[in-house]
């Protein structure tokens, strides 16, 4: 086993370690959900480290044969799709928030200037 | 007989972020230039910069959060348009803009143009090689990403007519606010013009951590993209 292949796993372990703790703590960041995506991500990573093969018997498995770059590119592509989609959520709910902001500012433009229009 | 010109209705908009420092002379100075309607929009400061800049006249808007200088400049400009404004000025809180500037801006506006674009780069004198620099990079990103050339697209100072105010609807709320203007004003065809404006570097204001640095820049880029999509 490579030194890559023990980093890779250590990290993950402890990401997966984390999560379960939280977990355990009821601390309120976590929910089942996050621990469950978050678990299967990092458990992914951990067996891909652990047994590298696993890698291409998936590319096998979805179709791609011996071809292992173009499953690393697709899940570069998911990761990047994922990234954009999260960057329009955050964007529109900045956008929302700012609107609010701005909602209450006005409410309290004096009345006085107001009324004299 | 003809009837004699309404004065049009002008406000001052000033975006404001912890600047308690000089955000009094900066009002002060608005008003020796002739102009009495003024806005501050504070946004979201921790020092009394609400206080200092009700205490030198003007009205004060709060945004209980910090939503960046675009978002401050929109909730002035909304504030401006409640209030009946004809033409609205914007120029930034530090200190740095010339208030004298207002004038030969506003008669451009009365002559027809529909925005006044302020620009520091027609005049460099005293301008920090790096600050030259960086409007030269935002300038060329700004024509690559929205189409259309300016000499400073970075600039805050600017005045705009009512139908300039009508049409010009903005969505980003930080410093890439200032192109997303430009794109507006190729956008509607609005017509303009650039004047040479007096910016007065401070030590105050060449040291506020928010202004733009290179993370900022990519940040800005980003979200122009994002917002010309």
């Amino acid at each position: 086993m490579s030194i890559y292949q023990i980093i890779l796993a250590l990290v993950a372990f402890l990401f997966i370690w984390n999560g379960i703790a939280k977990f355990i703590r009821h601390e309120r960041s976590q929910t089942i959900f996050k621990l469950g995506v978050s678990t299967l991500i990092w458990g992914s990573v951990l067996a891909f480290a652990l047994f590298p093969r696993v890698s291409f018997t998936v590319s096998k498995a979805i179709g791609l044969g011996e071809n292992l770059n173009t499953l690393i590119f697709i899940g570069f592509v998911v990761v990047f799709i994922i990234l954009f989609k999260l960057l329009s959520v955050i964007e529109r709910l900045e956008r929302n928030l700012s609107e609010m902001v701005r909602k209450e500012a006005l409410e309290k433009l004096p009345p006085k200037k107001k009324a004299s229009l | 007989m003809e009837l004699p010109k309404k004065t049009p209705s002008v406000w001052v908009v000033v975006p404001a972020y912890n600047e308690a420092t000089v955000i009094r002379s900066v009002i002060s100075e608005i008003r020796s230039a002739g102009f009495t309607d003024i806005i501050v929009v504070n946004d979201g400061s921790m020092d009394d910069t609400q206080e200092k800049a009700s205490a030198a006249g003007a009205i004060t808007l709060k945004h209980l959060l910090n939503r960046g200088k675009g978002a401050a400049v929109k909730t002035g400009i909304e504030a401006a348009k409640e209030l009946g404004a004809d033409i609205v000025v914007t120029l930034d809180g530090d200190g740095q803009h010339d208030p004298a500037d207002i004038a030969p801006m506003i008669a451009l506006v009365r002559e027809g143009y529909d925005v006044v674009l302020g620009s520091r780069l027609k005049n460099c004198d005293g301008m920090p090689a790096h600050k030259i620099a960086h409007n030269h990079i935002g300038n060329f990103l700004v024509w690559m990403v929205y189409g259309l050339w300016v000499t400073d697209s970075q600039s805050g100072f600017r005045v705009y007519s009512k139908k300039a105010l009508e049409l010009i609807d903005t969505k980003t709320d930080r410093y890439e606010y200032d192109s997303e203007v430009i794109r507006e004003i190729k956008h509607h065809q609005l017509k303009f013009i650039e004047l040479p404006i007096k910016v007065r570097y401070t030590e105050y204001s060449m040291g506020k951590a928010q202004k733009m640095n290179l993370k900022n820049g990519i940040k800005t880029l980003i979200k122009m993209i994002l917002s010309s999509s």
